[in-house]
């Protein structure tokens, strides 16, 4: 299969090049991702498909519109496209739309921002290790308070206005907002049918 | 002898009529297009995988199949005139064997048989 140009670091990124030093420029120094280079657009469907990936990179000298199935399964699968080169024949701008072109110099540096981005995204999804440190009330003026216990009875009297719930704010919303959120997001949804029938009436 | 659901063969129409015709359309799963029979191949094992020698890029689709089903006995219908090309798959030349046997097409009735048997590897035709 095809040939891992690291072999330490995270997640696989895919390179689609029947050139080896194509490879060897994408994977730069950096060792955050894992490089798999494949030769044949068959080979890099079957690595998208045993393992999720990070993204893939295609040689787009190695790439014709028999191909172009491997282009609709990464952007299936959330994969991000990174293509190097020009179109080729047969391959129209819009058979690769989602694909972002780059340079060969530039790509290294682009994967590993790519790579930086997931990583950041794990620990983001991940909870805090540790409890965070609760630091000490401050009262409204912004002056340390003493923190009673749960346990003793707290007189503190509040306002009158803060011991009752204030009633909420009755905001009278639009019409139309209102069939927004009961109907959901549907653009014929935005007007009435005598308002689309006027508006059709005018010619519009 | 092959049975339901153990055979995938990915080839052109006409290829899998006959083998339908041979083992019975139950016996194969059929596909025209690779990336379908990926999406196959991904969801189960497979005891035999065939494919047909008209593809382009070959080499790279049967190591993907490979691949995919490591375990499966992997096979490749060809003409006489790809048989070099079949068998350096076959024998792993600076590699390791993509591909575990190779049938010249047409098929004579006893290659049909050897098809058709899963415990025991095919018969080569060289």
């Amino acid at each position: 299969m095809g040939e891992d140009t690291k072999l330490s670091g995270g997640s696989k990124i895919i390179i689609l090049s029947k050139d080896a030093s194509f490879a060897r420029a994408a994977c730069g120094k950096q060792s955050s991702y894992n490089c798999l280079r494949v030769t044949s657009s068959y080979e890099a469907a079957a690595e998208m498909l045993i393992e999720h990936s990070l993204a893939i990179v295609i040689d787009l000298r190695c790439l014709t519109s028999g191909d172009l199935p491997l282009v609709e399964m990464a952007r299936q699968r959330d994969l991000e496209i990174l293509a190097v080169g020009s179109a080729p024949l047969g391959v129209s701008n819009c058979d690769l739309s989602g694909v972002r072109l780059s340079s060969r110099e530039s790509l290294a540096g682009l994967l590993t921002t790519l790579a930086a981005c997931r990583d950041q995204t794990i620990e983001e999804a991940q909870p805090p290790c540790e409890p965070v440190a609760v630091s000490e009330p401050v009262s409204a003026t912004g002056q340390w308070v003493k923190r009673l216990p749960l346990s003793e009875p707290r007189d503190v009297e509040l306002p009158a206005s803060q011991n009752e719930p204030e009633p909420e704010p009755e905001i009278a919303e639009p019409a139309h907002h209102v069939r927004n959120v009961q109907e959901g997001y549907r653009p014929s949804a935005l007007l009435t049918s005598e308002e689309i029938e006027a508006l059709l009436e005018d010619g519009v | 002898m092959i049975t339901a659901g153990q055979m995938l063969v990915l080839a052109e129409r006409s290829v899998v009529d006959e083998f339908a015709d041979h083992l019975g359309s139950v016996a194969i799963e059929a596909f025209d297009d690779p990336y379908e029979a990926f999406a196959a191949m991904q969801q189960r094992v497979w005891s035999r995988v065939v494919i047909a020698a008209s593809y382009a890029g070959l080499g790279g689709l049967c190591r993907a199949v490979r691949r995919l089903q490591p375990q499966a006995n992997v096979l490749v219908l060809c003409g006489p005139g790809r048989e070099s090309e079949v068998r350096s798959l076959a024998d792993g030349i600076n590699t390791a064997s993509v591909i575990d046997d190779y049938f010249i097409y047409p098929l004579t009735p006893v290659e049909w048989r050897n098809l058709a048997e899963t415990e025991q590897p095919a018969v080569p035709v060289y």
